[in-house]
C-alpha cells in the first residue's frame, strides 16, 4: 500500500469515526450504559435512597421466577401484546385495503383513522375512561341497546386488560392503518392486473399478491408493535394502575411500581432485565423466521 | 375470564438450577450518590446543594428556600398564601412552593434528587413513610431549633410524636388529617334517613335498601363509593371499629377473625347486596351524586364542599364493635432536607416556626381542611367562626380525639402498597377474603420481618 493510499485510509476513518461520534455517544451514554446499569442493579437489594445498594445476587431473580404474581404478569404481557399487534395488523391491513380503494370520503376516513395516533397516552386513556364509565360512559349506553349492563371495566379483573387491549389498540390501529395504506397505493399494479386477467378474484389478489408485497411493512410493523406494546405504560397509569390486584398490570407497569412504588430497585431492575431479554430474543426470532417470509422483491 | 397462573418454579431448585451460591461476580456493593463518609448527626451534607429555584427579583437579596410540595390545586393555593405571609413578615428569608403533585410524585423526585445531589430544603411525608429517608440519613434533626416558644407541646398530641425516630425530631406536623364518612345530607333527607348520618356498618347496610330506592340516572343510588386510592389508610379505623387490627406490634393480625369479619361484611355489601361499588374516583362518585357517602380526608373537607351541589354532612368513620372507632392519622409533616447550607437549614426551622402560629395554623385549617395542628389554634376565632357556619368542620375536629397512629404494619410503604392492591380485588372483584388476607399476612409479616431492626431502632426499643 503506498503511502498516500494509507494515508487517504486513515483519514477517511478517522472522519467516520468523527461523524459517528455524536450518535455513538449518545447511544453508549443514554441506552447501553443505562441498560448495563439496569442489569447490574438486578443483582442488588437498593431502594434508591440508602447510601449503597448491597450485593445479593440472584435473589432478586429468584424472588420474581417463584412468584405466581409475577407469572400472571407476564400472562398478561403477552394477552396485550398479542392482541394489540395481531389486532392492529389485521385491522390495518383491512382498513387500509379499504381505503386504496377509494370509497367515499377517503380523505376524511384517513384523518379519523390516524387521529389517535397522534393524542398523547394519557389523553387516549382519560378519553376510554369515560367511554368505559358503565355509570356514564357510552359502554353504558350501548350495552343498554342489548339490554345489559355496562361491566365494571377498569374495576374488575375480568375486564380491566381488556379495557387497556382496547384502548391500545384504537391508538396504535391508525398508525398502522396510513402505513399500509401509503404501502399498498405503492404496490405494482401491472401485478394485480396480471393476476385480474388470470382470473383471481378480489380475496385471492389481496392473499396471494397483496400480502407477500406487503411483507417487509408488516415485517416492520410486528417488530415496532411488539417493542412498543411491551413497553406501553402512560395508559394503564391512567386506566387502571395496573389493578384491581395485578389483573391489568404489564412488565413495563410492573417494572414502574416496584421501583417507584415500592422503591424495590433490585426487583425492579430484574424485571427490566427480563423485559429486554424477552424483547431481544423476540425481535431475534422475528429476524430469522419472518424475514424467510419476507419478499423485497417489491 | 378467570386469571391464568402458571405455577411458579420452587425457590429451591431454581437457586439450585442457577447456581447462585457460585454467582458472586466479584461486584462489590457500589457506591451510590449520597454515599460516602457522610456522618447523619451533622446537619450540613457536603455536595449537597439546593436544586433550581426562581427567586422573584424583589427578593434576590433574601436567602431562598424552596419547598418541594405534594400539594395541588387549592391545598397549593392554601400552602402558597402561608408562604406569601412568611414573605412579608420579615426582610431576610425568601419561602418559594413548588408543587410536584402528589405524595407518589414527591418520593420519585426526591429520591431523583438526593441522586444528583440537587435537593429542595424542605419536603412534606405523610405518616411514617419519611422513615426511608431517615434510614439513609437525608433529614436534619430538627431538635436543636426548638425551645420555649416553639416546640412539639406547640402541636395537637396524637400528631406529635410521628416526627421522631430514635428519640430525635425530624418532622413537624403541618397538613395533617383523618379519615372522615362523607355523605349527601339531601339524598339522606329524600330517603328518610337520620341527617346526622351513619355510626356503624350496620346502620349503613340498613340505609343502602332506602337509599337504592332513589334513582340517578335510572340506575339505584348506591350508599358508599370505594376508590380506588389508599385503602390501607381508609380500613385501619374500620378494622378497628371490628375489633382487630393490622398488627400488633411486629406480629402481623391481618388475618385474625375481626379483619375477616370486617372486609367480608364490605365484599357483601358490594357485590351480595349492592349497596356500593369500586370506582375510578370516589370523591367524583359523591360529587356527581351516583355515591351517597365516601370515606375520605378531612383535608378534602374544603373542597368537596366547594365541588358539591348539593349539601354535605360529615360523620364519624362508621366502627362497628367500636363506635365511635378510633382513626389513623394521616397527612403529612414538614422535614429539612440535609445540604451543604446550614443557613438555609436554620431559615427553614424560622419558617416552620412562623407556621406554627395559631393563627396560621386556623388559616391552613380554614382553607384546606387540614387539622388545625397547632393546639392553641383551636381557640382562634377563625376555627370557632368556621364551625359555627360549617359544623362539618367541628365533626372533623370532634373525631380528633379518637385518632393515633396506624398500625406498625402500616409503616411500610410496601405493606400499603400490599394492601391497596389485594383489597381492591375484594372491592373490585368479590375475591374470597380469607384466602386473600392470609397470603396478604405472609407478605406483610416478611416485610415486617425485614425491616423489624430499622423500626426498633426508630421506636428506640
Amino acid at each position: 500500500m503506498t503511502p498516500a493510499r494509507r494515508k487517504r485510509i486513515i483519514r477517511d476513518a478517522l472522519l467516520f469515526f468523527v461523524l459517528i461520534a455524536p450518535n455513538l455517544t449518545a447511544i453508549l451514554v443514554f441506552s447501553y450504559y443505562p441498560a448495563a446499569y439496569n442489569i447490574l442493579l438486578s443483582f442488588m437489594d437498593w431502594d434508591l435512597v440508602a447510601p449503597y445498594p448491597e450485593w445479593v445476587a440472584l435473589e432478586n431473580y429468584v424472588g420474581l421466577f417463584t412468584d405466581i404474581e409475577f407469572w400472571q404478569i407476564m400472562m398478561n404481557t403477552l394477552i396485550f401484546t398479542g392482541v394489540t399487534v395481531v389486532g392492529s395488523l389485521v385491522g390495518g391491513i383491512t382498513l387500509g385495503t379499504l381505503l386504496a380503494s377509494r370509497v367515499p370520503l377517503t380523505g376524511l376516513v384517513r384523518t379519523f383513522s390516524f387521529t389517535p395516533h397522534m393524542i398523547p397516552g394519557a389523553a387516549v386513556g382519560m378519553l376510554w375512561l369515560f367511554m368505559f364509565d358503565p355509570n356514564f360512559g357510552l359502554s353504558r349506553w350501548l350495552f343498554n341497546l342489548v339490554g345489559m349492563d355496562s361491566p365494571d371495566w377498569t374495576t374488575t379483573s375480568d375486564w380491566s386488560i381488556w379495557a387497556i387491549t382496547i384502548a391500545y389498540l384504537w391508538q396504535r390501529l391508525g398508525f398502522v392503518t396510513v402505513i399500509y395504506y401509503t404501502a399498498i397505493l405503492d404496490l405494482p399494479q401491472q401485478v394485480h392486473e396480471a393476476a385480474s386477467l388470470d382470473g383471481a378474484n378480489s380475496f385471492q389478489r389481496l392473499w396471494h399478491v397483496s400480502l407477500p408485497l406487503l411483507s417487509p411493512i408488516t415485517f416492520f410493523l410486528a417488530i415496532t408493535g411488539v417493542l412498543s406494546a411491551a413497553q406501553a405504560f402512560d395508559l394503564i397509569s391512567i386506566m387502571t394502575g395496573g389493578g384491581p390486584g395485578t389483573s391489568s398490570s404489564t412488565l413495563s407497569w410492573m417494572i414502574y411500581d416496584e421501583a417507584f412504588q415500592n422503591f424495590d430497585i433490585g426487583r425492579a431492575s430484574a424485571a427490566a432485565t427480563v423485559l429486554l431479554i424477552l424483547l431481544l430474543a423476540l425481535t431475534f426470532l422475528q429476524l430469522k423466521f419472518g424475514e424467510k417470509k419476507v419478499n423485497y422483491a417489491s | 375470564m378467570s386469571q391464568l397462573s402458571v405455577p411458579p418454579f420452587s425457590r429451591r431448585s431454581l437457586l439450585t438450577g442457577l447456581g447462585a451460591g457460585a454467582a458472586g461476580l466479584g461486584l462489590a456493593a457500589c457506591g451510590a450518590p449520597g454515599g460516602g463518609d457522610d456522618d447523619a448527626d451533622e446537619p450540613v451534607r457536603d455536595g449537597f446543594g439546593q436544586a433550581d429555584v426562581d427567586v422573584p427579583s424583589e427578593y434576590s437579596d433574601r436567602t431562598p428556600i424552596l419547598f418541594w410540595a405534594p400539594f395541588t390545586g387549592n391545598n397549593f393555593e392554601a400552602v402558597q398564601h402561608q408562604f406569601k405571609r412568611f414573605n412579608e413578615s420579615q426582610d431576610e428569608i425568601v419561602a418559594i412552593a413548588e408543587s410536584q403533585g402528589s405524595y407518589e410524585d414527591l418520593h420519585q423526585k426526591l429520591t431523583a434528587a438526593l441522586q444528583s445531589q440537587a435537593v429542595p430544603d424542605i419536603v412534606s411525608f405523610p405518616e411514617m413513610q419519611w422513615l426511608q429517608y431517615y434510614f439513609s440519613g437525608a433529614f436534619a434533626s430538627l431538635d436543636d431549633y426548638f425551645d420555649d416558644e416553639w416546640n412539639l407541646d406547640v402541636y395537637l398530641e396524637p400528631f406529635s410524636e410521628e416526627g421522631k425516630a430514635a428519640g430525635s425530631t425530624y418532622l413537624v406536623p403541618f397538613a395533617r388529617s383523618t379519615p372522615i364518612f362523607y355523605y349527601n345530607k339531601e339524598q339522606y333527607r329524600q330517603a328518610g334517613l337520620p341527617e346526622e348520618g351513619p355510626s356503624t356498618w350496620d346502620d349503613l347496610a340498613e340505609f343502602g335498601p332506602e337509599l337504592a330506592k332513589i334513582e340517578v340516572d335510572g340506575r339505584p343510588l348506591a350508599t358508599v363509593a370505594f376508590g380506588g386510592g389508599d385503602h390501607a389508610w381508609y380500613s385501619q379505623g374500620e378494622i378497628w371499629g371490628f375489633g382487630g387490627a393490622y398488627s400488633d406490634g411486629f406480629d402481623v393480625t391481618v388475618n385474625d377473625d375481626p379483619v375477616v369479619e370486617m372486609l367480608e361484611f364490605q365484599r357483601k355489601f358490594i357485590h351480595d347486596d349492592g349497596y356500593g361499588f369500586l370506582g375510578q374516583s370516589a370523591a367524583e362518585s359523591f360529587t356527581t351524586q351516583v355515591a351517597a357517602g365516601i370515606r375520605a380526608s378531612t383535608a378534602s373537607l374544603t373542597g368537596l364542599t366547594a365541588d358539591s351541589s348539593f349539601e354535605v354532612g360529615c360523620a364519624f368513620i362508621p366502627g362497628q364493635v367500636h363506635a365511635p372507632t378510633e382513626v389513623p392519622t394521616g397527612g403529612a409533616g414538614l422535614a429539612i432536607v440535609r445540604s451543604d447550607s446550614k443557613e438555609r437549614q436554620d431559615a427553614c426551622a424560622e419558617l416552620f416556626r412562623f407556621l406554627a402560629q395559631p393563627e396560621m395554623a386556623a388559616e391552613w385549617h380554614r382553607d384546606t381542611g387540614y387539622i388545625p395542628i397547632v393546639e392553641e389554634s383551636l381557640e382562634t376565632d377563625i376555627v370557632t367562626d368556621l364551625v359555627d357556619e360549617n359544623p362539618n368542620y367541628g365533626v372533623a375536629l370532634a373525631q380528633l380525639e379518637h385518632a393515633k397512629t396506624a398500625d406498625l404494619t402500616n409503616w411500610l410503604r410496601e405493606n400499603i402498597n400490599e394492601i391497596k392492591t389485594r383489597f381492591s380485588t375484594v372491592y373490585g372483584d368479590n375475591a374470597e377474603v380469607k384466602p386473600m388476607l392470609d397470603e396478604l399476612a405472609e407478605t406483610m409479616q416478611a416485610n415486617l420481618d425485614d425491616s423489624r431492626d430499622d423500626l426498633e431502632e426508630v421506636l428506640g426499643s
